[in-house]
């Protein structure tokens, strides 16, 4: 069973969603991710994006090999290595595997002993359309100390850390929710969460 | 009707069998996942925006409580 990020960071990773795609959260979604956005198509799938991570012990050439030989695995499907991408948080790595239908790409990115990988679904006739703005979600991922040093309003930001002290739910959430502007829905999502489950603890 | 008669094949094209834990999991996973979410992407089981999800936070840990 893979570790779910909470679990084992200080960090937190965060990307920005293309503009305007959904936050969904399908009840079959795996353990691993905990939010997608899905943009629109004309076609019969929609693009997605998510993110997911996993604790590893080795270099990310090597973490390569083994995300190639996972995907080759699988029937009818090609993979490539697209080179390095430059994102917020550092150099990572752009690949994509294809089936007949799907182009899926990804941009995997080591630190600390964990891999982080932003994974975009897209059919192969909107690939083109599409890729601009998943690239650019790509780009934007970034590692932060925790959620709430990434907001740079500082009164907001002691806002929304006073609700939470305070146990004010609905403060919190109202806060988070005018953050929500800059920081992107991923970081609201996880943002809401964090500030729930402090407020009421399991 | 049609999506759905799909999803099954479509699912096992991207399947990961099941085996012991290894290096690499977590891009298998997403590449399945992210071939899901684009085909439920049409509303079906789907919790859309954030205010929905919130509220799903919010039951969940109600159901927990």
């Amino acid at each position: 069973m893979l570790t779910q990020i909470s679990f084992f960071l200080c960090v937190a990773p965060l990307f920005l969603p293309p503009s305007g795609w959904q936050a969904v959260q399908p009840k079959e979604f795996s353990s691993h991710a905990k939010i997608g956005f899905v943009g629109e198509s004309t076609g019969p799938y929609r693009p997605s994006i998510h993110l997911t991570s996993e604790k590893v012990d080795c270099t990310l050439k090597a973490y390569l090999k083994a995300v190639k030989e996972i995907h080759l695995s699988q029937p009818n499907t090609v993979w490539r290595d697209l080179g390095c991408l430059e994102m917020k948080a550092g150099t990572g790595q752009l690949t994509e595997s294809r089936t007949p239908k799907m182009s899926i790409l990804q941009a995997i990115y080591l630190s600390d002993g964990v891999a982080y990988i932003l994974t975009a679904a897209v059919s192969r006739e909107d690939f083109l359309s599409k890729q601009k703005e998943i690239i650019a979600a790509f780009k934007s991922f970034d590692l932060s100390q925790d959620l709430w040093s990434a907001i740079k309003e500082e009164e907001l930001r002691v806002g929304i850390l006073s609700a939470i002290e305070a146990k004010e739910w609905k403060k919190a959430r109202q806060l988070i929710e005018k953050a929500n502007s800059s920081m992107g829905e991923y970081w609201q999502f996880l943002a809401l969460q964090e500030a729930y489950g402090k407020i009421y603890p399991k | 009707m049609l999506l759905l008669a799909a999803l099954p094949l479509t699912s096992q094209e991207q399947s990961v069998p099941e085996r012991p834990d290894q290096t690499g999991d977590a891009a298998g996973f997403a590449s399945r996942d992210a071939t899901v979410l684009s085909m439920f992407g049409w509303g079906i089981s789907l919790c859309v925006g954030i205010a929905a999800l919130t509220a799903l936070i919010e039951n969940d840990h109600a159901h927990t409580d």
